[in-house]
């Protein structure tokens, strides 16, 4: 290998400065779009709200069915009464969640 | 122990976790710059704008990154195309000639009186100075440079080969030149 050779090969493998970030990333970060939410929370507030739906219709859906078919003027049986307690129970939450869904786009 | 390039993209795709994406910028904004900085003959500004654009778009592009590669050899990948873009919008109406700067007669009789391999390198066609910086400067093997540019790896040896002969051509002494 001649001297030029060797010389050219030296200062082309010669390492690169480093560069000091300064603001580099905070400008970067700067110019993202805005931050998406954030899905764990997300799967944590399904899981959180299915829970207490499925609690909420164990607890209180038969007594409300119960108490729903002997207000009612009407001859409801139990089976529907009960049906139409969990119903509302179920559609709440999940009314709200797709509300807040909604507000948050 | 630090986090790999990996688990915070990880991170970020799952939760887009910004402190995460803070993280991988910092730890290559070296890099992208100093290879943009080449690609654009040290134009520093231009170097810095483009490396924020990469960077936004490696943001933009994360969840199609599939781990095949580096994660470094896919970033420059994504800033050889941004700045192969730039480049040709900001010729628009000229032909996009990448030895263009190579016949300036008077940048060659600068670059003959002294061994300056920098500016030599800036006379090279845009592809061969991406592929002496990734090999020289960065250390990626044949393959990896070939995967980040998209050309073939015999390309990218030839590259190699006839840049070095024109290097050595334009750093030989004036003394010893016929013309």
């Amino acid at each position: 290998m001649s001297n030029d050779t060797h010389n050219i090969e030296a200062a082309l493998r010669a390492p690169e400065p480093t560069l000091a970030d300064d603001e580099f990333s905070v400008n970067v970060l700067a110019r993202l779009p805005p931050r998406r939410r954030r899905s764990t929370a997300r799967r944590w507030t399904l899981a959180s709200a299915a829970c207490l739906g499925s609690t909420l219709t164990a607890l209180f859906a038969p007594p409300l069915g119960e108490a729903f078919a002997s207000l009612s003027p009407w001859m409801i049986p139990p089976l529907a009464a009960t049906t139409v307690a969990i119903l509302v129970i179920v559609m709440v939450p999940g009314l709200y969640f797709l509300y807040s869904e909604r507000a948050d786009r | 122990m630090s986090d790999s390039d990996t688990a915070l993209v990880a991170r970020v795709v799952a939760d887009d976790d910004r402190g995460a994406f803070e993280l991988l910028v910092r730890r290559h904004q070296s890099a992208v710059r100093n290879f943009l900085r080449r690609l654009a003959r040290n134009d520093v500004e231009r170097a810095n704008d483009l490396a924020q654009e990469t960077f936004i778009k490696m943001h933009a592009g994360l969840p199609s990154y599939r781990g095949a590669a580096r994660f470094s050899t896919w970033l420059f990948r994504i800033a050889y195309h941004t700045f192969l873009n730039d480049e040709r919008g900001r010729r628009t109406n000229v032909e996009f000639s990448e030895d263009q700067h190579a016949g300036a007669e008077d940048t060659a009789a600068a670059v003959a009186t002294a061994l300056d391999v920098d500016r030599a390198l800036e006379r090279l066609p845009v592809r061969q100075r991406a592929v002496f910086d990734l090999h020289y400067k960065k250390g990626m093997t044949h393959s990896e440079i070939a995967d980040a540019l998209e050309l073939p790896i015999g390309t990218v040896k030839s590259d190699l080969v006839r840049g070095h002969e024109k290097l050595k051509e334009w750093l030989r002494p004036a003394e010893g030149r016929t013309q």
